[in-house]
């Protein structure tokens, strides 16, 4: 579970009703733009603005439709050794900034209540792949984009490296990591804990290396919420709880924490 | 930090399918290839088959300590109101149901409603045999270059020309030709389209050669045992023996004994140290002739005996035989009958027949009757 803030389980759990609200980022940076798309100038000037937080996402007034696919089997059977890639699809009022090739597209989450509302919390990190322009029935231009995450990425060759092989297996990682400039989900050193030595990966890509690594605990690499490399273990999930629960199924809470029984 | 949780979520979906929770996981198989894999545990509950060229049996064994006794749930439930904080792997509880999320589809909105499962789509649901990516990607790769290699066997046949192993132990060298094998820088085996030819020691214990079988102490042609009846050979721990012991057959043992149906000797016989030839055996010096009998011998052939004594009737008779002469004191205890001259010195005769001229340089004949001398 992605570590959100007590607020965030304080509306969660609240008895006031609650929602969520979402914003996506498109690229490392754009233009301050109207509702309807045009920029918003200054002296002529479009206005450029920082990509580099939700806040300066794009909301769901110009969002269609957004939908994220994630998986950690690579086919309908519990199986082991993958590099599972996720899946974003999003239609959108087409934006007046660029969004150049491969760009950056960024979801988040928050929860609120009307009265309180939450950080975001990111929903992962995504690479346009295709992209297609129609218009609606408003004649406005709106954007379908279908992307996939950085585990696509690691279909390249193993990158140049430093190490004088054979290397044990957490090295192999952080390198093929630093190759994606992606990070490490901390969970994954708590499994990798066997030191395997790896053999230097003459001719093979980094999703296979990722791979056989992943088969050597058990597991499949996914891209976490922060785009960090994570490998799950196919027991990964925690002993079963239970929570006292009211008829409707919600937890009974006391003094915002639900009661295990 | 993220950290495996629970999702609870109780009754908040739209709907739930969930099967029978799996096995316990008992085993581990990691496969390398097509020929080598690792098992760890047993087959008593479900065994995870996990492909890895770079596996090896103290994964298998570690992987079976992390996953042993785990119980996989599946399920798919449909618009469930998953947190949007739950992440891959970790656990949800839906109306009294425990899995893990291991697949979410989520649709952003106001109550950002999910699809999740924990798939199931296995072998036994299916009628017809089900593999997984996997295992069909590795079949397609044997098969495919098993393909290409009985494609391109026959360029291979005409084109190859290779050399390996080291010269100072065993080396192997495979051409278009023939393929050799050496021991030291010598060649003690090679194959080209005459055959085979081996150089040093060869080992078989089953196997033909020249048509005779390869038993694990013998060889033999045509089945024959020792002491067997068949017309065969026999070569082996026993002894030799060519031909059927219910027929005409020689037969050599390893302790010495020779048999034999019929014998020519073109040579020398040797009997206790003693050479026995035709010659000797006609002239009557070996003492094997002295020990009685009757001898018949053609016209024509001379005789010569040197102290061929014997006593009494049962001595040597001598029939027609051509000249003879006697150099020592011979008994002929019974009969002489001879059709040439005689020269005798030192004679003893029982009978004498057919003498055409007997010289005496003895003139002792004592107590014998000499019928139609003078002849």
């Amino acid at each position: 579970m992605y570590t959100v803030s007590n607020l965030w389980n304080e509306i969660f759990t609240g008895q006031k009703h609650h929602w969520y609200e979402y914003t996506v980022v498109i690229g490392e940076s754009g233009r301050l733009i109207t509702k309807a798309g045009e920029n918003i100038t200054f002296g002529g000037v479009a206005i450029l603005v920082s990509q580099g937080g939700a806040d300066s996402g794009f909301g769901e007034s110009q969002i269609e439709s957004l939908s994220i696919s994630l998986r950690a089997f690579s086919e309908n059977v519990p199986s082991v050794g993958s590099c599972l890639s996720g899946e974003l699809d999003l239609s959108m009022i087409r934006p007046a900034g660029e969004i150049p090739r491969m760009a950056l597209v960024r979801p988040y989450v928050r929860i609120t209540n009307g009265e309180q509302t939450s950080e975001w919390i990111p929903q992962g990190i995504f690479y346009i792949d295709t992209r297609e322009t129609t218009q609606n029935d408003d004649g406005l231009d709106v954007i379908t984009i279908h992307a996939y995450d950085a585990m696509l990425m690691t279909e390249r060759d193993y990158p140049d490296t430093t190490h004088s092989w054979p290397v044990v297996d957490t090295a192999v990682v952080s390198e093929i990591a630093a190759a994606l400039g992606v990070g490490v989900d901390e969970r994954t050193w708590a499994v990798m804990t066997d030191a395997y030595q790896i053999s230097a990966p003459v001719g093979y890509s980094m999703r296979e290396i990722l791979g056989y690594i992943a088969a050597m605990y058990a597991g499949n690499w996914v891209m976490n919420y922060d785009g960090d490399l994570l490998l799950i273990p196919i027991n990964s999930i925690p002993p079963e709880t239970n929570y006292l629960v009211d008829s409707g199924g919600f937890a009974i809470v006391f003094g915002g924490d639900r009661i295990l029984v | 930090m993220s950290e495996y949780s629970i999702d609870t979520l109780n009754k908040r979906f739209e709907g739930l399918n969930a099967s029978e929770q799996f096995d316990g996981y008992s085993g581990v198989e990691v496969v390398v290839d097509e020929n080598t894999s690792y098992f760890a545990g047993s087959t008593a509950g479900r065994v995870l088959t996990i492909q890895n060229p770079l596996g090896t049996q103290e994964q298998a064994d570690k992987a079976l300590a992390r996953i042993r006794g785990f119980q996989y749930q599946p399920f798919t439930a449909t618009r469930a109101l998953a947190s949007p904080a739950a992440e891959l792997g970790d656990g949800i509880s839906l109306n009294g149901m425990y899995s893990g999320i291991y697949h979410i589809t989520r649709d952003y909105n106001s109550l950002m409603t999910a699809d999740v499962d924990a798939p199931n789509d296995e072998e036994i649901d299916h009628e017809y045999p089900f593999k997984p990516k996997e295992n069909r990607e590795i079949n397609r790769k044997f098969s495919a270059i098993e393909s290409e290699f009985r494609i391109q066997s026959n360029e291979i046949a005409a084109k190859v020309s290779e050399t390996g192993g080291s010269s100072s132990s065993v080396s192997w060298s495979l051409t278009s030709t023939a393929w050799t094998v050496k021991a030291n820088g010598t060649e003690v085996f090679k194959v080209d389209r005459n055959g085979a030819t081996v150089t040093g020691k060869i080992t078989a214990t089953s196997g033909k050669i020249g048509g005779f079988d390869i038993g694990s102490n013998a060889i033999s042609y045509n089945g024959l045992t020792w002491n067997g009846n068949k017309n065969g050979i026999y070569l082996g721990s026993s002894g030799i023996q060519l031909g059927s012991t219910s027929g005409a057959y020689f037969q050599a043992s390893n302790s010495g004994v020779v048999k034999a149906h019929n014998m020519t000797l073109t040579g020398t016989l040797n009997i206790g140290g003693t050479n026995i030839t035709a010659a000797a055996l006609r002239s009557g010096a070996q003492s094997a002739y002295t020990n009685g009998g009757t001898w018949s011998t053609g016209a024509g052939y001379g005789y010569n005996y040197n102290n061929a004594t014997q006593s009494g009737n049962a001595g040597p008779r001598l029939f027609n035989c051509g000249a003879l002469n006697v150099t020592g004191t011979s008994d002929f205890g019974n009969t002489l009958r001879a059709s040439g001259g005689a020269i005798i010195n030192g004679l003893k005769i029982g009978t004498m027949y057919n003498y055409t001229s007997v010289s005496i340089q003895t003139k002792t004949i004592d107590g014998t009757t000499i019928h139609y001398l003078g002849y």
